[in-house]
């Protein structure tokens, strides 16, 4: 009986446990924006609450992605479903580079390619350079550890481009022999 | 009492090793396999409502930033900026440029008087481009007793960032900013700054740093 018991429990753990992952999986995929009146950090009785635009308005025509906003910023700027000023009055241009860099210290994962072509069209050269990462490819010693902290990519892609849960965004050349730079 | 199966004798507080303790109840007793069934049901039905209501408040959007404690300090509600309502209008460079807004959340120090001297939020919020800074609730639009931070998706609906411990390189920053106002960097406390008072019409760098008089904002070339 008591080994009939424990089948019971450990059946019913798994269930508990799928249904909460379909679920977690579900809403997240139906509706990943909350409302402002919900969001745990807007004041309910705010009168000039309803007069924000609420996420899922702005968001949901965007691109999809996991994590983050729910939204592939990239593929928005890039199809232009979103045209953000490149200057406060919308006039001038801006300087983009098109210059990968390969980060191979990745231990077992793939290496790391980070896009300047990616992106130059949302930030300044002196957004990076040089009080996070130096202009010379490689003088930057970058860990993991230290972007979880927030330092080095971890400014941005910590909680406002898209999260560290998505390895396979930068984490994406397959290691060989051989590699470029 | 048979010798108990050891997956069975671990109960699920893990205090029942005083052999003198009277068996629990449950413990492959007669009727017992329901109870413990049953509580499994009410531990999933505990499970699912607390995935609904969790996730139905999904909690603030990534990216939101809260700055309290000089909101707090004035008896206003903390402000909240979202970045992604931002991001779809203009480009990171515009704020982290050209107004002078550091990279790190939290390490631009800012006043109101800055905003009424139209820096920083008030390059833009000046009724012109944005609303303007008579309309309080609309950015101090949090709640009470938030404290300062960024939310990101990654690490719980509300994560703080620990601003001030971390190194920072100083070097270099706000150079689009200082060269829109002649002020000290960011992060210095600038009494004038944050005591300009709304009424003074702005005037020398102030003035050059209003809309109406725009500064040209050619990106500044690195070396």
């Amino acid at each position: 009986m008591g080994r009939r018991v424990s089948f019971w429990t450990a059946r019913a753990g798994r269930h508990a446990a799928w249904g909460a992952l379909v679920l977690i999986a579900g809403v997240a995929v139906a509706a990943p924006w909350g409302r402002l009146e919900d969001d745990g950090i807007h004041d309910r009785n705010n009168p000039g609450l309803p007069m924000l635009q609420q996420p899922a308005d702005a968001l949901s025509p965007l691109p999809p992605a996991k994590g983050g906003n729910g939204v592939d910023w990239r593929v928005a700027l890039e199809s232009g479903a979103i045209s953000p000023r490149p200057t406060l009055d919308g006039a001038g241009s801006v300087k983009t580079l098109d210059l990968d860099i390969l980060m191979k210290r990745t231990g077992q994962m793939p290496w790391v390619r980070f896009s300047h072509a990616i992106h130059t069209p949302w930030l300044d050269c002196s957004n990076c350079h040089e009080q996070i990462f130096a202009t010379k490819a490689g003088e930057t010693p970058v860990s993991m550890a230290q972007i979880l902290e927030g330092r080095f990519c971890g400014v941005c892609h910590r909680s406002v481009a898209f999260p560290v849960t998505e390895c396979d965004r930068c984490h994406r050349e397959a290691q060989t022999a051989a590699g470029t730079k | 009492m048979a010798p108990r199966k050891p997956f069975a004798a671990l109960p699920p507080g893990g205090k029942n090793d005083d052999p003198s303790s009277p068996p629990r109840a449950c413990a492959g007793r007669q009727g017992g396999g329901h109870a413990r069934i049953a509580a499994a049901r009410r531990a999933i039905g505990v499970g699912v409502l607390a995935c609904v209501l969790g996730l139905s408040s999904a909690g603030a959007e990534h990216g939101d930033v809260v700055r309290s404690r000089r909101a707090t300090a004035g008896n206003m509600a903390p402000v909240v900026f979202p970045h992604w309502f931002h991001r779809i209008r203009f480009q990171c460079r515009v704020c982290h440029a050209e107004l002078g807004f550091q990279m790190r959340v939290g390490a631009t120090e800012l006043g109101m008087g800055d905003l009424v001297a139209g820096r920083y939020c008030g390059r833009c919020h000046n009724g012109e481009i944005a609303w303007g800074l008579a309309s309080c609730g609309l950015c101090h639009s949090g709640r009470e007793g938030l404290p300062d931070g960024i939310a990101s998706w990654a690490f719980g609906p509300y994560f703080i960032e620990a601003v001030p411990e971390l190194p920072f390189r100083e070097t270099g920053h706000r150079e689009g900013g200082a060269a829109a106002s002649s002020e000290p960097p960011a992060g210095t406390p600038s009494p004038t700054a944050v005591a300009a008072p709304a009424s003074t019409p702005p005037s020398g760098p102030e003035a050059a740093a209003r809309p109406e008089n725009p500064v040209p904002v050619t990106p500044t070339p690195k070396p």
